[in-house]
């Protein structure tokens, strides 16, 4: 999966728009009580040019487009960018090694 | 003349303003006007005296819907009532449902296997942690208590049913024969198991070949891996020829099971200008739910719930991370379905605690 992952990822139109809606509806039920609404405007306050530190909105999310974030994403999915880590029980050296040259080596 | 119906709503209206007490005057009177009515030493006499209070006769007078309606009104009024209004459907439950079979059934009580609360009580037991050797050692902790001898072992296991409930801890395990190359500091990296000559040549001067063709149709260079051996973590780092970083260790938590992490540079700090806010989770998302390779993406979730592959993914700061959690048998081959355990957790937090180890490993060059 990985493998297929790195080499041909699949970029979806359908799938983009399901997550754009799920973050969306992730807006609207977030917890809206009086200390985290107070907190995420002393965010503001405390960085009012840097708008990564407070939490995307919905209307932000609408304003996204697809090619934009493929094109922002997809530099990240580059083999120098990545390290796999392998921890478990794995039957012999051998098949780890051949597993992870031969199927993550893309 | 009002219908039996009008009448009977403006009766029905005057309810809430009747009191009990009211009820029983007039049941009262009623059953002394019965009486006197029936009585037959009474009966000859024609006129009687008014009252002062209400006739009984002025009841009925007033209930008259109560004694005047008939059936077939009853039936018109419920069927306007019930106008527009659909019957239920499929409300009734089939009975093989309800057998005390079919629930044995869908309980599932043959495989059933009832809770225990965990025992923390009993010590887990642990591989000791690794120790440098070092100048100036600390002093050594008392020694355990001589183990059983291996003979007793089966004594020690129908000694008693209660010894089965518990993790056995390490002082109760029988002890290991002691291996040829055994020694004291045995995880140390200068002393761990090299791998064999063979699979490293093999893995480094044999020509990589990919078996699909959606990667590429030229040849792949022949790998070669520079293996780095972490003395702090006990694990191994390489870096692949496509400048992918590959590290690994080998944990016993349970068999059989392995996390696999992709931990990449990027995370919300790269999102420098106002059109790509969001992007990243955004993007991350994207890919995990696209379809993967030729696969599409109700493939891959079929796949996985079918191998018990548990696919997360993760946005932070500096980072992004795509986890997965599986069982292997033989040959690296997915075979069997293993529920997530508390072990594979550990397992999984071992893998995250090697990421957050080498990030320094990983961005540095």
């Amino acid at each position: 999966m990985i493998h297929l992952a790195l080499s041909n990822p699949g970029w979806d139109k359908n799938a983009f728009e399901r997550t754009i809606r799920d973050r969306i509806v992730n807006c609207e039920t977030r917890q809206k009580d009086i200390a985290r609404l107070t907190r995420l405007c002393m965010i503001d306050v405390a960085f009012p040019e840097d708008r990564r530190m407070a939490y995307v909105n919905a209307p932000e999310y609408q304003a996204m487009q697809f090619e934009s974030v493929r094109d922002f994403f997809s530099p990240w999915l580059c083999p120098s960018n990545l390290q796999v880590i392998v921890v478990g029980d794995f039957p012999s050296y051998q098949t780890l090694v051949r597993v992870c040259v031969e199927c993550v080596c893309t | 003349m009002q219908s039996p119906i009008q009448s009977y709503k403006q009766a029905r209206s005057l309810l809430p303003q009747i009191s009990a007490k009211e009820v029983n005057a007039l049941a009262a009177q009623l059953f002394n006007f019965v009486t006197e009515f029936t009585d037959p030493s009474t009966a000859s006499s024609t006129t009687r005296t008014p009252a002062r209070e209400p006739f009984p006769s002025s009841i009925f007078i007033a209930c008259p819907a109560t004694l005047e309606i008939s059936n077939q009104q009853v039936v018109e009024v419920i069927a306007r009532a019930l106008e527009g209004v659909k019957p239920l459907e499929f409300t009734a439950i089939p009975e093989e449902l309800i057998a005390p079979e079919a629930l044995e059934r869908r309980v599932g009580s043959a495989s059933f296997v009832e809770l225990q609360p965990s025992d923390f009580s009993a010590p887990v037991p642990l591989r000791p942690p690794h120790r440098e050797p070092s100048a100036i050692e600390p002093p050594p902790p008392p020694s355990p208590p001589p183990s059983p001898p291996r003979e007793s072992s089966p004594a020690l296991s129908s000694s008693s049913d209660a010894s089965l409930s518990r993790t056995p801890t390490a002082r109760e395990l029988p002890s290991a024969p002691p291996k040829p190359h055994s020694h004291e500091h045995s995880r140390h990296p200068a002393r761990l198991q090299k791998p064999k000559h063979q699979a490293l040549a093999a893995s480094t001067d044999s020509p990589m070949r990919s078996d699909s063709k959606i990667v590429s149709n030229k040849p792949l260079p022949p790998a070669s891996p520079t293996r780095v051996i972490d003395a702090k973590t006990g694990s191994v780092a390489m870096r692949l020829s496509n400048g992918m970083r590959l590290a690994f260790k080998h944990t016993d938590f349970e068999t059989k099971q392995c996390s696999i992490l992709l931990v990449g540079k990027g995370g919300f700090y790269l999102e420098l200008t106002p059109e790509t806010l969001g992007a990243s989770t955004v993007g991350l998302h994207t890919l995990i739910d696209s379809c993967w390779g030729d696969y599409p993406s109700h493939v891959t979730h079929k796949y996985c719930q079918l191998y018990g592959i548990s696919v997360d993914s993760q946005v932070a700061n500096d980072s992004f991370e795509i986890s997965f959690d599986c069982s292997v048998s033989d040959d690296g081959t997915m075979t069997t379905h293993t529920p997530r355990t508390p072990h594979q957790r550990l397992t999984y937090s071992c893998a995250l605690s090697l990421a957050r180890s080498q990030v320094s490993v990983v961005f540095s060059n």
